[in-house]
């Protein structure tokens, strides 16, 4: 739910507390302000009803002839009273139903006789003013939520823009980014403060991942470099006509480790950029090409060893898997299943579109198979750096992909994607 | 800017003396280069140049950014050799000038030890021919330049002799005294690679790399290579060729440009 939606449904549920303890309270005092005024008017009016009943006293006329069903008076002994304000329950004058109606009773000394005198009297009915408060309640509700949900779009559109432009901003950051990340600028207090936090904090993330690469890069710089000046010597070295054989052995053994530990270097330098995240993994690779392509790279090597090749792949199966490690990845499963083998093997690649298997004869491998994932695990190959498969399964961690390896009279390793 | 303009047309007067009378007046295909060597490592720089001039190429060096424009502005290359992690800024910077300013006929490869794909990338985009990961080996490098030369200054037309032997770059067909052979994809990179890199030992281990690039460790003997180089041997002999490929040290091969 977004934040102005919420904001905007707890204001209605106070809004509705409120106005529910506002309608009561309106109620209460509408209907006693009415209240008092009915008094007053009756009050007012006795005065002149006082002279009435004292004309009438004096013709001698029947005073029951003045009674009304608003008004009833008759003689009583005495004594005369304060006047008395109750709530009574009768016929409505005009509607023609019980309503509950102001009572004056009062007994009055007029012309010597004590007169006992009954006002009935109603402005406005309980019900009509119930009715009217709610009325008026709920459209100044309506009034309120309308005027909410409005004020909040605008408020998301002015108030709020600088915060969403934010999230966008960090929804698209990416450490890799060159420049730094650019953020709104905004007069509101907290969302300056937000900014410059989260642009400091990009920024550091930033600083920090182009020093790692920085570093990777010039380490792999400072390794190569003087790796390629030793092969470059050893090369020029091969020049020489005087050479003698043994000579010539070593010179190659040399090239042959230099090479070998060049190849180390390079490996885990991509192990790092991996770690680093310097990839892609959101790009949609086309899995079945890229297999399809190493198969024939591979091609003459699975001639040279004699491998039969059985390879089964599903038409245009794409994942989300960087492209340069997509490739290194299925050079290296097939480089293992090809190093792993014997001549007259055979190598069986499935591809679908959850799974990548590939398996291959060749024998078991000795100790825990948890192991070959492992960095410099080696199964007594020398020619080997012992980094391929810890890559393999570097890249799938990376892309969120299962990696397993089975030993079931054959070799067995299942990508899950 | 004068003298620049005189020097630049004293050495492209020798520039268009590709080929050479051997000793035994066979056409031999010898690429005369001048060569820019931008290497901020002295010594990696001096095994490049040492290596190239026993070509016959003419090569100068320059160890930074500041001294490779100079040059570049002041004198033509037909190949510029480059490190692109300069001490004094990225080598990249040199793609950009020499695409806009001096020296657009100039083939460019790459030389780094980052294996940046997009520093690749951005290479060849910016007109770089070829990319060559450090460490490399000398006699790989030799034979891409020429590769890059060879399609730089005649499109691929030209054609390269060695004595007997001709091959076209272009339709990769290969003839013998005149006569067409047939030879697989590796056999003809074979080819190529050792008249590139004539009267030199390769190593099995060398040839193997040029041949299979990274997968070659694999190659847990290095019979193919025997068998690939035997395959050739074989193909050349029977064509009428001279025996130009030796074994040598039992742990490379040669190829000679004469037979004694």
């Amino acid at each position: 739910m977004r934040l102005l939606t919420k904001t905007t449904l707890y204001y209605l549920a106070v809004s509705i507390i409120v106005f529910g303890i506002g309608g009561v309270v309106t109620y209460n005092l509408i209907r006693n302000e009415i209240q008092l005024e009915t008094q007053y008017q009756m009050a007012a009016s006795l005065p002149r009803l006082e002279e009435r009943i004292s004309r009438w006293i004096d013709r001698d006329r029947d005073l029951s002839n003045m009674n009304t069903n608003q008004l009833w008076v008759r003689e009583v002994t005495g004594p005369a009273t304060e006047l008395n304000f109750s709530d009574t329950v009768a016929m409505h004058p005009h509607l023609d139903q019980m309503e509950v109606l102001r009572k004056l009773s009062v007994v009055k000394e007029i012309n010597g006789k004590f007169v006992e005198i009954e006002m009935m009297d109603v402005f406005v009915e309980d019900s009509d003013i119930y009715e009217s408060v709610v009325k008026i309640i709920t459209r100044l509700f309506i009034l309120l939520a309308i005027a909410l949900i409005l004020a909040g779009f605008f408020i998301s559109k002015i108030l709020l823009r600088p915060f969403d432009e934010t999230l966008n901003r960090i929804k698209n950051f990416k450490v890799q980014d060159t420049s730094k990340m650019d953020l709104p600028k905004t007069t509101t207090k907290e969302f300056a403060t937000l900014n410059s936090f989260i642009s400091d904090m990009t920024e550091q993330a930033r600083e920090e991942y182009q020093a790692l690469k920085k570093f990777s890069e010039d380490a792999s710089h400072e390794i190569q470099t003087p790796l390629a000046i030793a092969q470059g010597k050893l090369e020029l070295l091969t020049d020489d006509p005087n050479l003698s054989s043994e000579q010539f052995a070593l010179i190659t053994s040399t090239q042959n480790a230099l090479k070998r530990l060049s190849k180390v270097q390079q490996s885990l330098g991509l192990l790092t950029k991996i770690e680093n995240r310097e990839f892609d993994p959101q790009h949609q690779t086309d899995v079945s090409t890229l297999i399809e392509n190493t198969v024939e790279n591979f091609k003459e090597l699975f001639d040279m060893r004699q491998l039969e090749v059985d390879a089964r792949i599903e038409k245009g199966v794409t994942v989300k898997l960087d492209k340069h490690l997509g490739a290194i990845m299925l050079d290296n499963l097939v480089h293992n299943a090809i190093r792993h083998n014997h001549e007259g093997g055979y190598i069986k690649i499935e591809l679908d579109k959850k799974h990548l298997r590939i398996s291959n004869s060749g024998a078991p491998p000795p100790g825990d198979p948890a192991r070959l994932f492992r960095r410099f695990e080696k199964n007594g190959s020398v020619e080997s750096t012992g980094l391929g498969l810890a890559i393999v399964k570097e890249i799938c961690d990376y892309h969120s992909m299962k990696i397993h390896y089975v030993y079931n009279t054959d070799h067995q390793i299942e990508v899950v994607f | 800017m004068i003298l620049g303009g005189i020097l630049v047309n004293s050495c492209t007067c020798c520039l268009f003396q590709h080929f050479k009378f051997s000793s035994k007046s066979h056409f031999s295909f010898v690429y005369e280069m001048k060569i820019l060597i931008v290497e901020d490592n002295q010594d990696l720089a001096d095994n490049i140049s040492n290596y190239l001039e026993k070509e016959g190429n003419v090569c100068s060096k320059a160890a930074n950014l500041f001294e490779a424009e100079n040059r570049l502005l002041e004198f033509e290359y037909d190949m510029i050799i480059l490190d692109i992690m300069l001490p004094d800024g990225q080598g990249l910077e040199i793609l950009r000038t020499l695409k806009r300013e001096t020296n657009q006929n100039a083939g460019v490869i790459i030389v780094s030890a980052k294996n940046a794909l997009d520093d690749r990338l951005r290479g060849l985009d910016l007109g770089a021919d070829d990319y060559l990961t450090k460490p490399f080996h000398l006699s790989e490098l030799n034979a891409r330049i020429k590769a890059i030369y060879r399609g730089r200054k005649f499109q691929g037309q030209q054609l390269i002799k060695f004595n007997e032997i001709e091959i076209d770059p272009e339709t990769q067909e290969v003839k013998v005294n005149d006569e067409f052979l047939t030879l697989t994809k590796k056999e003809y990179e074979l080819l190529l690679y050792f008249i590139a890199n004539k009267n030199r030992v390769l190593t099995k281990q060398n040839i193997a790399e040029h041949l299979w690039g990274d997968h070659m460790d694999m190659l847990d003997s290095f019979d193919f290579v025997y068998q690939h180089i035997k395959n050739l041997r074989k193909k050349l002999t029977a064509a009428g060729s001279e025996d130009y490929l030796s074994n040598v040290y039992g742990m490379g091969y040669k190829m000679k440009s004469t037979v004694s």
